[in-house]
């Protein structure tokens, strides 16, 4: 052919407009819209390192300090291992830690696994059962434990003397062990279900096909499709009960851990400088164990292929009577710490006067904060919930959707997934290190502190609870945005809709499901939460869950049971609430979900 | 058609009939385009020029580049070099939102809330036009596409045809001056592909905007497309209408890729006029420019081309060969052929061809029959070989 007539060859160009058409890169225009999502991208750069990095960096400068400021490498790390009575306490950390996960993990997963792949019976009542730990701070299965075996437990007095008494021996580990895993077990059972769901019903056809034992399919089929469910639900677990600060300040006894030594370094020695060391040591294992599940995440591809066909569980008797009686089982004990709960906080005189009084519910005569620290709580659950999914929303919106500054996006990304790996005691310290500071010595400038005013506020205490529980909602926000069609952006910029309209007509609409989940997994946290708050709420601002802890410490168990009870029902007030929002979305405005 | 353009050049001897290049009044140029992801190059080098109202389609394998070509033109991705001209405007740095363009995606990317009559509004409202305006443009559009009554009905409830009909009235609702196809009808099901197919060309007809479509559907392209642009591996093998992609395939991938081809080696024996291949004797009704005797060729000839005759005519381009089987396709069947092989050593050739229901019904089709089997030379295609076939 003669192609010579059709497009001249590369060399009939100037060699000079070779050269600049080789060399020149194109790049398209910047318009306002482009600046508007540039400079929403920057102010969440801006959130992020103004909440979650400069506090941690501070927190960790403090700790390679000495308390008149100057540095000193790692005397005080030193210090540390060298002192036993502080550094048993990062063995006995570890020890809970492990402890507790294990035993959550292979409890939870017996749980979801009699869920998603037997047909018990009665499987809706039993995960309303599993989740209600959720609602409630996690001190109060120590105090429900405290009343049950503690020294004057109903068990360990054998039921009023009906029965021989025996004493477990409560305080310390055992307790500690028992009350964590009470409180993880929902987290575990929830990844776990979510996991074990995800089931193609063809791998087990072939399973039974080629005459597999039920024994060899579990471990060849079941167990590895669910092996970083497992990993994710350990992480979860793991970092909850190395952390967690509520089950051993009350029933620890003399047993220390870090979480408590902190407190006692801060509240009761007033040592800031140890109190971060022992920070970072607490920040240590979670942030390997986040490293280790981030890893494990990036490996798993997608199991699920889309033509999976879905699992339909099979009568089985033995193995369904058998795992009724196990969910049984857990859910009695379950409901048997949190009745002990309400019980105990309306009896006169726990075991001996169990006649019905209202009494602790009137806390004007009790320390703590009473109402008005009930009413903080509400209020500072709603802030949280409101602001906290504005900004875990539009910025997921921005890390999705928005297709330039690809390294500044995924930055983002990175950050909003690391506040998971941050213990709230170690957030609230970093806190108090980061907005107290009047100013910054910068290369020898005296810059103020911008954010110095908020110390001491309601707003301190939101911006807290948002970073606590930032990553859960950050990635159900992704999840429900990826979900939606790539290309709704790339039409809309082909009518000349700018992104922000598109925003609010589209993608808020059809995600509202998950901004609600967001806004109340938000709201029930920060009411339940105590030890991102205790080191930064003002006496000013009481809170109730902080109050459940004084009320403990100065021995009114009782009004700090009442106190519990009084969030749970609330908690589980606003998720009953949620259940009725969606539900009512989900049968009129959202008419367009159903054909 | 970069790949090995000298040789094919030289041994292609059907006539070639240049596709319209009149650049002057061209409405969408493309200008030596080049994108790469990383390493990988996409797109190398590409230029094509889309006369106004033109219905071009994008056709190749999977991942060879039609989707990032349209969305270079859209302005979605950003080209590593080179110009994209519409109506005599570089708008190779326009982003998206400042181009002229409507787009329809294989997942319709209807938004899902709102109805079908607001889909299609979207961007009207953002225009200055009164709500009665709006909705009589809205109507109109819903008209065009056959769907008058569709306008209150959510995505969900309308079927995948439905569907892809009402995002198209939304591409179209700003009467952009280029439509632009990313696999519309992939999505959907055989028989209404079909209707779809027709019912989209009836349109472009109608209102006679610049149209690309991308599909790595054969038979699409070949039905809908005023010009079919081959592409392969990042580069244009071949643009032409689709009568001379199909008769005419300027290389072995084109004429593998759209419709079937038969592929039989052999050797030039006399310099420009004669090839023997497979045990055919062939002499060719126009001249090889340039070829010596002995080079290697394959000599490709579609099934529909292949005549099967009773009994051998004693000519060079007749041969007998075994019948393997048939495969009845409806308007015609599908004959397997086995060639013996002039030597021992070498395995026999195979071949297909295809024989009208009428011609099946003089001579019968029995498996394992002999049959002689004419190569008509003014029906084959010679190409180098060693071409990408
Ligand atoms: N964003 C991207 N990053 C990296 N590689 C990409 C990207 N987009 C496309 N590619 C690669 O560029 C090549 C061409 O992609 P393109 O989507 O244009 O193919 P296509 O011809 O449309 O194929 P298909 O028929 O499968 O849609 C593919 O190999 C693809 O993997
Ligand atoms: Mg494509």
């Amino acid at each position: 052919m003669s192609e010579t007539s059709l497009t001249p060859p590369p060399a009939a160009l100037s060699s000079e407009a070779t050269a600049q058409l080789a060399t020149q890169r194109v790049r398209q225009n910047i318009t306002s819209e482009d600046w508007l999502a540039r400079g929403l991208i920057a102010l969440t750069g801006l959130w992020l390192i103004v909440t979650v990095a400069l506090p941690l960096l501070q927190i960790l400068w403090r700790s390679l300090t000495n308390s008149a400021g100057e540095f000193v490498g790692f005397e005080n790390y030193i210090t540390y291992f060298s002192t036993p009575a502080l550094f048993n306490s990062f063995f006995n950390s570890l020890y809970i830690g492990l402890a507790s996960m294990v035993i959550s993990v292979v409890l939870g997963f017996g749980f979801a696994y009699a869920i998603t792949r037997t047909a018990i019976a009665g499987k809706s009542i039993f995960m309303v059962i599993a989740m209600l730990p959720l609602y409630a701070p996690s001190l109060v299965h120590a105090i429900a434990l405290i009343y049950l075996f503690g020294n004057q437990g109903l068990i360990t007095k054998g039921f009023f003397g009906v029965l021989p008494g025996f004493d477990i021996g409560i305080y310390g580990p055992t307790g500690i062990i028992i009350g964590m895993v009470l409180f993880c077990f929902p987290q575990a059972v929830l990844i776990l279900t979510v996991a074990l769901s995800l089931a193609d019903a063809r791998l087990y056809e072939a399973s039974t096909a080629l005459r597999s034992s039920p024994f060899r399919t579990f471990t060849s089929v079941t167990l590895p499709s669910v092996r970083y469910g497992i990993i994710s639900a350990a992480f979860v677990c793991f970092t909850l009960a190395f952390t967690d600060f509520g089950v051993p300040k009350v029933v620890g006894g003399s047993f220390n851990v870090l979480a408590t030594d902190i407190y006692k370094q801060v509240i009761g020695q007033q040592n800031f400088v140890m109190g971060s060391t022992v920070s970072i040591l607490l920040l240590l294992p979670t942030v390997l164990a986040f490293i280790l599940d981030r890893i494990a995440q990036q490996r798993q591809v997608a199991l699920l292929s889309a033509r999976a066909v879905p699992l339909q569980p099979k009568p089985t008797r033995l193995l369904d009577l058998s795992m009724f009686i196990f969910c049984a089982l857990i859910c009695f004990m379950i409901l048997a710490t949190l009745g002990t709960a309400v019980l105990a906080s309306t009896v006169n005189v726990w075991p001996y006067d169990m006649s019905l009084t209202m009494r602790h519910y009137d806390f004007s005569r009790v320390s703590g904060g009473g109402y008005p620290a009930y009413w903080n709580s509400v209020r500072m659950a709603f802030y949280t919930a409101i602001i906290g999914t504005v900004i875990v929303f539009i910025s997921a919106y921005l890390v999705e959707k928005i297709k330039r500054l690809e390294w500044a996006r995924s930055t983002i990304y990175f950050a909003s997934m690391l506040p998971v790996a941050l213990p709230g005691l170690v957030i609230g310290l970093a806190y108090i290190f980061f907005f107290n500071i009047p100013a910054f010595n910068f290369l020898g400038m005296r810059v103020p502190n911008p954010l110095n005013g908020l110390y001491g506020t309601m707003a301190i205490l939101v911006i807290a609870n948002i970073i606590h529980f930032y990553t859960v909602c950050f990635l159900t926000a992704s999840t429900a945005l990826k979900q939606m069609d790539a290309e709704f952006e790339t039409v809309s910029a082909s009518m000349g809709v700018p992104f922000y309209q598109t925003f609010w007509r589209v993608s808020v609409p059809v995600c509202l499901p998950a901004v609600l989940e967001i806004a109340m997994y938000f709201f029930v946290n920060a009411m339940v939460t105590v030890s991102a708050v205790i080191f930064l709420y003002p006496p000013a601002l009481p809170l109730a869950a902080v109050a459940v802890v004084n009320m403990d410490d100065a021995g009114v168990t009782a009004s700090a049971a009442a106190m519990s009870v009084l969030i749970m029902a609330t908690s589980i007030g606003v998720r009953v609430l949620y259940g009725v929002a969606t539900w009512s979305i989900r049968t009129r405005t959202q008419a367009w979900r159903k054909r | 058609m970069n790949a090995s353009p000298p040789a094919t050049a030289s041994v292609r001897h059907a006539p070639h009939t240049p596709a319209p290049s009149s650049v002057a009044s061209a409405y969408l140029q493309i200008r030596k385009v080049t994108k790469t992801f990383g390493k990988f190059v996409a797109l190398a080098d590409v230029s094509l020029d889309i006369e106004p109202g033109e219905f071009i389609c994008f056709l190749g394998p999977s991942g060879c580049g039609k989707t990032t070509l349209l969305r270079v033109i859209a302005g979605l991705e950003e080209q590593n070099t080179g110009q994209v001209i519409q109506n005599g405007v570089d708008v190779s740095r326009l982003p998206p939102s400042r181009r002229d363009f409507g787009i329809v995606f294989q997942s319709y990317a209807l938004f899902p809330n709102l109805t079908a009559a607001q889909n299609i509004a979207y961007g009207l409202e953002n225009e200055k036009m009164s709500r009665q305006q709006v909705q009589q443009r809205v109507q109109e559009l819903l008209d065009l596409v056959g769907l008058p009554d569709a306008g209150p009905k959510f995505p969900a409830q309308l079927s995948g045809g439905q569907q892809q009909r009402i995002a198209l009235a939304r591409a179209l609702a700003l009467a952009p001056g280029l439509l632009l196809l990313d696999e519309p009808l992939s999505a959907l099901d055989a028989k209404v592909r079909t209707n779809l197919r027709t019912e989209i060309t009836a349109l472009h007809r109608r209102i006679g905007v610049t149209t690309i479509m991308v599909t790595h559907d054969q038979e699409e392209a070949l039905s809908m497309a005023d010009r079919i642009v081959v592409m392969d591996q990042g580069r244009i093998v071949q643009i032409g209408t689709p009568l001379e992609i199909y008769r005419n395939p300027q290389t072995p991938f084109v004429a593998n890729f759209v419709g079937v081809m038969n592929f039989l080696s052999g050797e030039i024996v006399a310099a420009g006029q004669r090839v023997q291949a497979a045990g055919f004797d062939l002499h060719l009704p126009h001249a090889l420019n340039g070829a010596a005797t002995g080079t290697p060729v394959q000599v490709a000839i579609r099934p529909e081309d292949v005549r099967l005759l009773g009994i051998s005519n004693g000519t060079g381009d007749t041969r007998m060969a075994r019948l393997c089987d048939v495969e009845f396709l409806g308007a015609f069947y599908r004959v397997r052929l086995e060639l013996p092989s002039p030597t021992a050593d070498t395995p026999p050739t195979r071949m297909l061809a295809d024989v009208g229901a009428e011609a099946a019904r003089v001579m019968p089709l029995v498996s394992g029959a002999e049959v002689a089997v004419q190569v008509p030379a003014e029906l084959v295609q010679v190409f180098p070989e060693g071409g990408s076939a």
